[in-house]
């Protein structure tokens, strides 16, 4: 069955080809003309309305609201059918006579067409790892940018997103993160231009602020999206050489199709959004108690000023004494909204001209104050058949992105501490209540009135544009051979828009502060491409392609900030007004690439697949003598189900078997490294400047790409007509000649130099698999699981056994550099480095004595008389050498045996990589109801909620509010608490970073739920609209999870300790409703 | 066109754009400078030699980041009046207080940003000296940039030298990463050459003006090393590590030879250089910011600071009376009491350093005083006896009122004196000694004194000890307190452990007892002998696994 239906494919397609080309004109002249009716059904015989039925020459219609059609052609014509999510057939005009044609659904597995670089194939012909998301899947997902609906969607491809807030960055790390300081991003190809990640296209503020990053592609409206293709393995990536080392997106937008009809989208939704979790503070009376308790002088001096009968120390009462109190959370958050609409537009002219076109535009009004989203999406292609042989297109798909907000980013974290609106809505005290040093002061640098962070009197607004344009040019000259020449350009512009009056804390120190960045960036890609198809003998069957391409990146970037506006009136639209402007800045950088490239398939009785892939690339980041790189690949597969033995095994419907092994590259480092360079430097000479020039980088005229090797090895499995299908693959990367900037020893006069040195491997399995669980007249349900599982390990760091990995600011910052994690070589990226929690330091570990020197009997010390005791460690408790320790303080485990902590006694205490994760969809069509619900996970990975330290009590935290937790289960004489120590713990006054912190990561997502209907169709064709669909759309409904923090979902932008969490602009849960209408 | 003959075509085309490719390919950086572009002219060397100089006192060294803990833009000044008998840390508040009681560890953070900082101002000596025969200056202008270039080189050297011992010898732009320690004999060898060819190729003009070192300059260094390594083989200076750490041998020093080439260079330092020892009207002026003229006239080398954001000098890492805002300091380095008292009070022939050297802070109520035209805020005197830190103060430099500067209120131009011509006279007077010229030697004390007190002859009487060496270091001490001489003399005299551990038990605040007797553990950190060397920082021991570390860490 499945031979003859492929005989059939291969009959209808040599003749396609052949016959239009060669016999078109003459098979047209010799028959007579026959006047066919016919229905088009589906499966179930229902009647497909609007289906299209077409001829090769290119008449054609659609079928009516029964399904009936009637079109007059010649004998031997063939006659296409089309309708969407629906194979297409192709039907042989014998005779005349009433023709019923069936159509089956689109099982979208094996004759699915994926993109495969520079070309397209059939996903039976397959010989490399790739895995495809289509744009039914992403209209599932509700997500406003296309990146984040491929959360948990793939297996292989580990998405985690910076923030909750709209427009976000998203980090995609497909089958394991495989270098440390190149760009580890995927490479996009959106319609054939290479876009690698560069965050900065997106304007940051150079006024402090966070090192969350939006998403460059936020600006692409997701449903102008036909297909997402997944390039994982060598044999499917090798074809982009020095960009393919950490695989390849590539984002097909939508095209005409219909010949017959102009086929309008109407797309509406409205939504509203919730935070997802806040987290339990303390209230305003709380807050005030806990002051109180921190004890020691801290009752006359906290306070400072008699708020109630007259002596100066008396318990505040929030209510008896009037002073409002607030709820941070709940006073800067709110209900969001959200607004979509698109409409697209695809027709085809005259049978030789396609066009498909769209606009759309989304606005959300964010979960917290002032801050907003708002999308303007517009695209248009062309495509036109000039000849047979000759074929145009171009492309323009324009977006802009406006975010506002006054903190949209989340503020700083990691650097610059927790100065950011989304860590203050925790931290800041809940009452206006002040010690005695802030009471002079405006802001008094700790409290920082967040209704002025919120207001007019900041203003924040970043506006991104990105334009993509295309044009080909395709020419047949001889049959199975395609030149082709394809150019595409990428252009952003992105502005960043600030200002902070002097009512800010941020702008109070210098009397108002705006600013200004900018950054663009200019691309281009030019290839040219010769594809050559051929079958040989029957059964030898060939394609062959070669390309040359050329690649450019320039981007630059300014800014400016000026301080001092005596008028703030006109804010950062008036920069004049500053009476201090600080440095400007600008910077340039470029790129460019030049490759060829080749590959070879060969496929012998549609059974035994070869394909070699070898590109060559030359890049500037590179001295011209080392900058070319060769990479090749080379894969084989086998179709089992095909062979004659397998005959009797009917209930296996495909099995095929693949095998791959190449190498890629990565040549993404900033610009011109190669080179030594110079930079300004400064000296006195009577109090005058001179300003001199240095070496500043050390360059390194051999610095080359990174390579990674990868081996690849996967089957494809259909079970009971392909009921149930498996694509199973197993895997190993090995990147060796890593780009470090390596440390070298200071008696060179150089620090760090970048080099080629340094491995590292990742190894993993993915499992997909559909199965069409029920297949009713009304009621069908299938069902996607995939789940994967990598493990990446640090093989060597060019003689090093490790590096740390570093935070300026934070929860355990105690000055600059901070260790919080490493890289070590045996281990996984992702390691936390610190302490071993041991509980707390209790009564029993001192000796304790009154003022008298008299050893106290620790049960009789309470919280009330402990203050008058003086503590001794009893000799042989685990110490911190000079440090002083109290009762209460938290105890860390010594590893070193001399009882004593010292930065020795630091242990690896987790790894942010999840032993796997998974995702599960399944969906359901009841009649005209369907529903789908999506599930999403991860196991076994660790995170550092390091914002948890920051909302416990600690000696250095004397302002901020505490959670409920850290409160109520204090350790206190009465309470020998090992979870959390006594209010003012002194040994984490240096901030140690513990085990405490460390959590478990696992997680289960309720993460999508939709609910769908279809309007009657009939009903429907008379209004002149053949399908409505209305739908509910539930995103983020719950988390199954014993971390602690706001959500699992963490990706710092310390990048390689991405499982830290410093806590970000929080998740939230949305409900949409939405209307899809098709003219 | 046959497709075999269409491809051949293809090729050739691919062949014939090959230097079109190139040059598609060939990028060059447009907002950063590539080295090949520069070393070319006179401003090129000019701005390369201002780059040799700002290793002295940067902040921060591209590719390395801050180092200013290291570098005498503060962290210098720390460590090189810490561990000694004149100052001491305050206990909290600053993480650099390791480095002034001597409690650090080899992976103290100041030390490693020291080394760094001092290597990379070695780095660009040897990329100028190595670009200068290849450039098309005349013979003058590269004998002047090689003079001060190497000058410069052997200044860092010496600091590394005297610091850490011996240390690798760098001598081209592309040293060898994993060369191991040089011995102190080969570093010294290394260090005079570089010294002597200063002093015998510079003019009394150095390219930068008055920042720039000159003949005298480099001769005044020169003067100073002789003297540094004759004590230091006299007075078997680490004579105990040598077993553990050879390569800090002195042995080889011929002492009384040295001693005598002291004498005759700094001899022509102060008989035909240009430098005086100002007048007593004018002695406060070297210590303060706006008088740079005056300082010019006695310093042969600063580290020079600026008006400008970039090369400002922190207020708050100063010398200065407490108190930032009105120009004054953290105050996180305190005197000592034994330093307050070396100074003779008598009414009849008081000192008057002791009490422009030793202030309080600057008070809530404000006296302006107009020094050369600038106003300055007057630091209330220091009350010994007090137990407030604000009457205690290092209170040496001082920096106008903030409000008639146009920097940022934390940055002054604030110049550090690395080598005053008092100095030189002290240096002179010491050559002079161990040249068997006591009298004469003695009578240099008198030249230094003259300035400072209504009745030299009344001081003399005070200050005589019938120990030359004793009288040499306390009036070291009280000439050039907080001016980063004073660990390197206690060392090259053999004195560090016996001087802090004599430290009287008075005061609030010195180096034995700590700010507390509770924290006596201090004097077990400070006083140990081996502490008279750094230890090599740890992560250049873990970068380049053949430096091997100095005794007792």
């Amino acid at each position: 069955m499945k031979t003859k239906q492929f005989l059939l494919f291969l009959f209808v397609a040599l003749n396609t080809l052949f016959g239009s080309l060669a016999f078109g004109q003459n098979a047209g002249n010799s028959s007579a003309s026959l006047k066919i009716t016919g229905s088009v059904v589906d499966e179930n015989n229902e009647a497909l309305i609007g289906a299209t039925v077409a001829i090769k020459d290119g008449s054609g219609t659609i079928t009516d609201v029964s399904g009936n059609f009637s079109i007059a052609c010649k004998k031997g014509a063939i006659l296409t059918v089309n309708y969407i999510g629906y194979e297409s057939q192709n039907i042989v005009i014998s005779e005349q006579k009433p023709y019923k044609i069936s159509l089956k659904t689109n099982t979208r597995m094996l004759d699915e067409v994926v993109a495969i670089g520079y070309g397209s194939s059939k996903r039976k012909d397959l010989t490399g790892s790739i895995s495809a998301v289509n744009s039914e899947t992403l209209a599932k997902t509700g997500a406003t940018n296309f990146s984040t609906a491929l959360q948990g969607r793939v297996a292989g491809v580990k998405v985690n997103t910076q923030s909750g807030e709209a427009g976000a960055g998203v980090d995609i790390i497909i089958r394991g993160q495989n270098t440390l300081y190149a760009g580890s991003t995927p490479l996009y190809i959106i319609d054939g231009m290479q876009i690698d990640i560069n965050s900065s296209e997106v304007a940051t503020s150079t006024m402090g602020g966070g090192q969350n990053t939006y998403n460059p592609l936020s600006s692409l409206n997701p449903s102008d999206i036909e297909s997402i293709d997944i390039l994982k393995d060598a044999s499917a990536t090798a074809i982009y050489g020095a960009r393919g080392a950490n695989g390849v997106i590539i984002v097909t937008t939508k095209s005409a199709k219909n010949t017959q009809k102009t086929d309008v989208t109407f797309n509406f939704a409205y939504g509203v959004s919730q935070i997802s979790k806040t987290l339990n503070m303390l209230n305003a009376q709380d807050y005030v108690k806990y002051r109180f308790a921190r004890g020691g002088t801290d009752a006359t001096t906290v306070w400072g000023k008699d708020y109630g009968d007259g002596n100066g120390i008396v318990p505040i009462d929030i209510v008896k004494n009037n002073l409002t109190a607030y709820d941070w959370q709940n006073e800067i958050t709110k209900i969001g909204t959200s607004q979509n609409y698109d409409i697209s537009l695809n027709s085809v002219l005259l049978n030789k001209t396609r066009i498909s076109s769209s606009i759309g535009y989304y606005n959300q009004d964010g979960v917290m104050l002032s801050n907003g989203f708002k999308r303007y999406s517009g695209r248009i292609k062309v495509d036109h058949e000039i000849t047979k042989k000759l074929k145009m297109g171009a492309s323009v798909t324009i977006g802009r992105v406006a975010s506002d907000g006054a903190m949209s980013n989340g503020g700083t974290s990691g650097s610059g501490g927790f100065t950011g609106l989304v860590q203050l809505m925790y931290l800041q005290r809940p009452v206006n209540i002040f010690s005695t040093a802030e009471l002079g002061q405006t802001f008094g640098g700790v409290f920082i009135p967040l209704a002025s962070m919120v207001s007019t009197e900041a203003y924040k607004q970043n506006v991104s544009d990105r334009l993509l344009t295309g044009a080909y040019v395709s020419y047949l000259p001889i049959t199975g051979l395609e030149l082709k020449l394809n150019g595409t350009t990428s252009n952003t512009a992105s502005k960043l828009s600030e200002f902070y009056s002097t009512n800010t804390n941020y702008g109070n120190s210098v009397n108002g502060r705006g600013g200004i960045s900018t950054t663009s960036s200019d691309a281009f890609t030019l290839t040219a491409t010769a594809n050559y198809n051929k079958t040989f003998l029957k059964n030898h069957q060939i394609s062959a392609l070669l390309g040359a391409e050329m690649n450019s990146y320039i981007f630059e970037s300014f800014s400016e900030v000026t301080q001092g506006f005596d008028n703030q009136s006109t804010g950062v639209f008036d920069l004049s007004k500053g009476i201090t402007p600080q440095k400007p800045s600008t910077n340039f950088n470029e790129t460019t690439r030049a490759s060829l490239f080749s590959r070879l398939s060969y496929t012998y009785l549609g059974r035994y697949y070869l394909t070699a892939n070898l590109r060559a690339d030359a890049s500037s980041n590179f001295a011209p003598a080392v900058r070319t790189g060769y990479f090749p690949s080379v894969s084989l597969a086998w179709r089992a189900s095909d062979e004659s033995f397998m005959k009797p095994l009917s209930f296996i419907s495909n099995l095929k078997f693949r095998a791959s092994a190449g190498t890629t590259g990565n040549d993404r480092i900033p610009a011109y490294l190669y080179l030594a360079q110079v930079s300004p430097d400064y000296y006195g000479s009577n109090g005058v400047t001179l300003t001199g020039l240095a070496m500043s980088a050390p360059g390194n005229k051999d610095l080359r790409w990174e390579t990674t090797d990868q081996y690849n090895g996967g089957l494809d499995l259909g079970l009971f007509n392909n009921r149930v299908s498996v694509v199973a693959d197993i895997y190993s990367k090995d990147t060796r000649n890593m780009l470090l900037n390596a440390f070298t020893p200071g008696q060179t006069g150089v620090a760090k130099q970048w080099m080629n040195i340094g491995m590292m491997s990742n190894m993993g399995i993915e499992v997909s698999l559909v199965t069409r669980n029920i297949e009713k007249k009304n009621f069908t349900w299938s069902s996607t699981l995939n789940v994967d599982a990598n493990r990446s390990k640090v093989l060597e760091l060019g003689g090093d056994s490790f590096f740390s990995v570093t935070v300026n600011n934070g929860s355990f910052s105690n000055g600059n550099g901070t260790e919080v994690g490493r890289v070590i070589v045996g281990q996984p990226i992702g390691t936390i480095y610190g302490y071993v929690a041991d509980g707390n330091y209790q009564l029993s570990d001192f000796v304790c004595k009154d003022n008298t020197g008299a050893v106290v009997d620790p049960s009789t010390i309470t919280s009330l008389n402990q203050k008058n005791y003086s503590y001794t460690l009893k000799p042989g408790v685990v110490n911190f050498g000079t440090g002083q320790v109290y009762p209460g303080d938290r105890k860390l485990k010594d590893f070193t045996g001399d009882n004593v902590i010292t930065n020795a006694d630091k242990q690896v205490l987790g790894n942010s990589e999840p032993l796997f994760n998974f995702g599960l969809s399944n969906d359901f069509k009841i009649y005209d109801f369907d529903f789908s619900f999506f599930i999403e996970g991860s196991y076994g990975g660790k995170i550092l909620n390091a914002f948890r330290a920051g909302v416990e009590p600690s000696a250095s935290n004397s302002n901020w509010n505490i959670s409920v937790d850290s409160w109520q289960n204090r350790w206190t004489p009465e309470n020998a608490s090992n979870t959390y120590a006594a209010l003012l713990n002194h040994t984490t006054s240096y901030n140690y970073l513990t085990s405490n912190y460390v959590e478990d990561g696992s997680y289960i997502r309720l993460k999508n739920i939709v609910l769908g209907y279809t309007l009657n169709k009939k009903l429907m064709a008379k209004l002149g609209i053949s399908k409505a669909r209305l739908y509910v759309l539930m995103d983020n409904v719950f988390v199954l999870t014993k971390y602690t923090g706001l959500d699992p979902d963490v990706s710092s932008p310390v990048a390689f300790l991405k499982g830290m969490d410093q806590t970000a602009f929080p998740r939230t849960r949305n409900i949409t409703m939405g209307l899809n209408i098709n003219f | 066109m046959s497709l075999k003959l269409k491809i051949i075509v293809i090729l050739f085309s691919v062949f014939g754009l090959q230097s079109c490719v190139d040059s598609f390919l060939d990028k060059l950086p447009k907002s950063t400078i590539a080295m090949d572009d520069f070393y070319k002219t006179d401003a090129d060397f000019k701005a390369a030699l201002v780059g040799c100089y700002e290793a002295i006192n940067t902040p921060s060294i591209p590719n390395f980041g801050q180092v200013q803990s290291g570098t005498y833009n503060y962290g210098l000044y720390y460590f090189l009046d810490g561990c000694s008998d004149i100052a001491i840390a305050t206990p909290t508040f600053y993480t650099g207080q390791d480095m002034v009681r001597g409690s650090y560890l080899t992976s103290q953070s100041e030390i490693n940003c020291f080394w760094n900082a001092f290597y990379a101002g070695i780095s660009r000596c040897n990329y100028l000296l190595d670009h200068i025969n290849s450039s098309t200056l005349t013979s003058t202008q590269k004998k002047q940039y090689t003079g001060e270039a190497r000058f410069l080189r052997a200044f860092y050297y010496l600091h590394l030298a005297k610091l850490f011992g011996g240390v690798p010898i760098a001598n081209s732009s592309t040293p060898d990463p994993k060369a191991p320690r040089n011995s102190l004999q080969e570093v010294y060898g290394f260090i005079i050459d570089d010294l002597t060819y200063a002093s015998d190729s510079l003019t009394a003009t150095g390219r930068l003006g008055n920042a720039s070192a000159n003949k005298w300059t480099a001769g005044a260094y020169l003067g100073e090393t002789y003297n540094y390594l004759a004590s230091c083989k006299r007075y078997d200076v680490g004579k105990s590590l040598l077993a553990q750490c050879p390569l800090n041998d002195f042995s080889w020093v011929d002492a009384p030879s040295y001693s005598v080439k002291a004498r005759d260079i700094l001899a022509s330092v102060i008989n035909d250089g240009p430098y005086i020892l100002v007048p007593k009207a004018d002695y406060p002026k070297l210590f303060h910011e706006m008088s740079k003229s005056t300082q010019y006239k006695e310093c042969l080398l600063m580290s020079e600071f600026s008006a400008n954001t970039s090369k400002g000098n922190l207020i708050y890492y100063l010398f200065s009376p407490s108190g930032y805002l009105y120009g004054g300091s953290y105050q996180r380095v305190f005197p000592t009491m034994k330093l307050y008292k070396s100074y003779e009070t008598s009414t009849v022939s008081a000192d008057i350093r002791r009490d422009m050297f030793i202030t309080g802070n600057y008070p809530a109520t404000k006296t302006i005083e107009t020094i050369d035209a600038n106003n300055y805020f007057v630091p209330s005197p220091s009350k010994p006896t007090s137990t407030s830190d604000a009457d205690w103060c290092t209170g040496k430099f001082r920096c106008v009122d903030p409000a008639s500067r146009t920097l940022a209120i934390n940055l002054c131009t604030t110049n550090h004196p690395l080598m005053r011509l008092a100095d030189v006279y002290l240096q002179y007077a010491e050559a002079l000694y161990f040249s068997n010229d006591e009298p004469t030697a003695r009578a240099q004390f008198d030249i230094i004194r003259a300035r400072i007190t209504t009745n030299p002859a009344a001081l003399r009487t005070a200050y005589t000890r019938t120990d030359f060496v004793q009288e040499l270091l306390e009036e070291r001490a009280r000439e050039l307190c907080f001016e980063s001489k004073r660990r390197i003399d206690l060392v090259r005299f053999g004195k560090t452990t016996e001087y802090i551990n004599g430290l009287p038990l008075e005061g609030t605040k010195n180096l034995k007892d700590g700010i507390t007797s509770t924290q006596s553990y201090w004097k077990a950190d400070h006083s140990a002998d081996f502490k008279i060397w750094l230890p090599i920082p740890q992560p250049q021991v873990d970068l380049n696994q053949n430096l091997v570390q100095n005794a007792g860490y």
